[in-house]
């Protein structure tokens, strides 16, 4: 008897984790495009730098968190005889978690609390729903994976 | 999840507490004053939230989805038959 399931949430977990890093990283620190609270407190002074800051360094604790969480869960479901290891299935359910933050962050931080908005400088914009956009996107890709796994039985012997 | 909120709330009130004393370089900028005021501001709740709830929701549906049952658990195969 196997079961992907504890994979698939190892990989979820992990890919939630991955993917605040790459918003945090790629949008807060390198391309600066906006801060965790950059529509409220616009980070032309110091002072409101420095807030971003720090409201972004918890972010990243969640999303370090996330990523300790899924490397825990992933290590959990290894140890297991019945869960079979299949890399692709376990990049899917990464790319799930990735489209699956991007979706309930963008949704929460830019159209409900209006907290930031991934080009802060816009405003609220098409990069918004791109953003959403890529979520939906990241997290059918990662379920397709997922499923041309699930249609292939495990090879004998394999874990 | 109710871990993960204390524990940021506590990283937020650590961080919060230090004193000048203690070499934090938040603490020793002449914004200091500034700054904290501008953290624990009206908005507080509201921010945290924006911080914490996309992983808070995500966790509670991981979870969630993790305790239903696995109906392709009981084939030996592991082939998937929908």
């Amino acid at each position: 008897m196997t079961t992907t399931r504890p994979l698939i949430t190892a990989g979820v977990t992990l890919g939630i984790g991955m993917g605040g890093f790459v918003d945090g990283i790629v949008f807060h620190q390198l391309l600066q495009v906006h801060n965790m609270v950059s529509a409220k407190r616009p980070p032309d002074t110091v002072v409101n730098l420095e807030i971003n800051m720090v409201w972004d360094g918890l972010f990243h604790c969640l999303t370090w968190l996330a990523t300790a969480a899924g490397i825990w869960l992933l290590w959990r479901a290894m140890k297991r005889s019945d869960v079979p290891r299949q890399g692709r299935t376990l990049a899917g359910a990464m790319i799930m978690g990735w489209g699956a933050f991007n979706l309930t962050e963008g949704v929460i931080d830019h159209h409900v609390l209006h907290v930031h908005h991934v080009v802060e400088r816009l405003g609220p914009s098409v990069w918004d729903w791109v953003f959403l956009g890529s979520g939906a996107a990241l997290m059918v890709a990662g379920f397709g994976l997922v499923r041309m796994d699930r249609v292939r039985a495990p090879e004998p012997g394999a874990r | 999840m109710r871990l993960l909120g204390v524990g940021a709330s506590v990283l937020l009130a650590a961080l919060l507490s230090v004193s000048e004393a203690d070499g934090c370089m938040l603490c020793e900028s002449e914004r200091a004053a500034e700054v904290r005021a501008g953290l624990v501001d009206d908005s507080l709740a509201e921010n945290f939230t924006a911080v914490a709830a996309p992983f808070l929701i995500l966790a509670a549906v991981v979870a969630l989805s993790h305790v239903c049952p696995d109906r392709r658990a009981a084939d030996p195969s592991g082939r998937d038959h929908r």
